[in-house]
């Protein structure tokens, strides 16, 4: 299997131009807590299977956003937007992955609106009143 | 008429990739085992055309669950390419392991027939597979010779995995991937952790919690002692993830904020969703546990 080495030197030394696991790949315990959420109670999940979906899903991010990339530096433009997730989504054929998408995006945006509205006038509430929006929409997507 | 529709449109598109790949491989793969691959996916089609039910017209249901099997299985496709190895030019051959997968899978009787037709009519396809499969299970990197089998991709995607493929070797080449996985990134944090005490189930105690763990502690000692080694690991790779989220976005420590609450809330009231999740945590750290043997000798070693 996978050679672990219980290393104990200081990480501070590989700063200088090297591509750390933590850049190239998602934590593995967020991908591990996702994966768990479509799981019956009871399931569990092998270090292995995370780490193979670590890697899918790592290498999807950066298979989409080279595309919208792409877009963008024919464009001349130097930030890479929402819309243009969307597109690159749509170009390379996950259509069924777009369209939820640009509707999440839509929501989002209101969300953030009205997000800014209320933290104008009462600190208290706005946060949890966001997040369980994003939740909602997050199911949302989950289920299409 | 819109099953075989899309028969047609499969055979349109299979032309224009062989046309991009006759550039690159000099190998053109057999006509025959295109066809059992169309087979295989008129049956997914007929499935899904079966199991989706919406609002849209008869003919644009069946339009669209077609191309939503073609997609689905470019991208299984596109997962076995990325998944596997960091060099791309080993990338090729996969596929194929994974179409003989897909079509063992199904369970349509004219499937089998022409998946039997397949290894009957190109005998050498039966002395690659199981090579295949050894090798992908074993993640070996595979002889030249395999290099040159013909990579059938979503004409979409096909500049962007030609792109990727590009990043990844020049990354490669660079040197600049470590590829040994360390099971923690800070040893100050991770001696931190270590020192942190646990409460039952192997999570941390925060301030409160740890004085009523100080006012039960000759009730606890020897259950904790029992607990604690087994469930080291999970909280450490815990510890790990909140750190690198407070390392980046306010949203993320947003995140994390609102975790720690649930988490204290659960732990908090004992309800049995709480129960559930110290219980995973238990089954996770058993497990772990195992990966990460060298880890228990200093969590003893901290705690005696």
């Amino acid at each position: 299997m996978e050679d672990i080495g219980g290393s104990s030197s200081n990480d501070n030394n590989n700063n200088g131009g090297i591509i750390k696991e933590q850049d190239r790949l998602l934590p593995i315990a967020n991908v591990g807590r996702l994966m768990k959420r479509i799981l019956p109670q009871n399931a569990k999940i092998s270090k292995e299977a995370k780490e193979t979906m670590q890697e899918c899903v790592s290498e999807f991010i950066s298979f989409v956003t080279s595309e919208a990339s792409e877009k963008c530096r024919k464009e001349r433009r130097k930030t890479v937007n929402g819309d243009d997730i969307c597109w690159a989504l749509a170009t390379l054929g996950f259509d069924n992955y777009a369209e939820p998408m640009r509707r999440y995006l839509h929501r989002y945006r209101e969300v953030e609106v009205d997000h800014n509205k209320v933290n104008l006038q009462e600190k208290g509430n706005s946060p949890e009143e966001k997040d369980d929006e994003l939740f909602k929409l997050s199911n949302r997507g989950v289920g299409l | 008429m819109p099953g075989k529709a899309d028969t047609d449109d499969w055979r349109v598109e299979r032309g224009e990739q062989i046309q991009f790949q006759s550039s690159i491989y000099s190998h053109h793969q057999p006509w025959r085992c295109g066809v059992g691959e169309n087979a295989s996916k008129s049956s997914s089609a007929d499935q899904l055309n079966g199991s989706i039910v919406n609002g849209i017209t008869r003919s644009e249901t069946n339009d669209k669950s077609g191309e939503g099997v073609a997609k689905e299985y470019q991208n299984i496709k596109h997962a076995v390419l990325s998944t596997p190895f960091t060099m791309d030019k080993h990338l090729a051959p996969n596929p194929q392991m994974e179409l003989v997968g897909h079509s063992v899978v199904l369970t349509s009787p004219y499937s089998d027939a022409q998946h039997g037709q397949i290894l009957t009519t190109y005998g050498q396809q039966v002395m690659i597979n199981p090579q295949l499969y050894g090798m992908y299970h074993a993640r070996m990197p595979l002889p030249p010779e395999m290099e040159e089998e013909p990579v059938y991709v979503n004409a979409k995607q096909y500049h962007g995995i030609l792109r990727r493929r590009q990043s990844r070797a020049k990354a490669e080449l660079e040197k600049k991937v470590i590829k040994n996985r360390k099971p923690y990134l800070h040893e100050s944090r991770h001696l931190h952790a270590m020192r942190r005490a646990r409460g039952n189930g192997g999570r941390f105690l925060n301030k409160k919690k740890l004085e009523n763990y100080n006012s039960d502690a000759t009730s606890d000692i020897g259950q904790n002692t029992g607990a604690n080694p087994s469930t080291n690991s999970p909280n450490t790779q815990h510890l790990f993830t909140n750190n690198e989220n407070l390392g980046s976005s306010n949203a993320s420590q947003a995140t994390v904020q609102d975790m720690h609450r649930v988490e204290s809330f659960n732990i908090g009231y004992h309800n049995g969703n709480g129960l559930a999740e110290l219980y995973h945590s238990q089954a996770n750290g058993k497990k772990e546990g195992n990966c990460f043997g060298k880890e228990r000798d200093p969590n003893n070693g901290a705690f005696k």
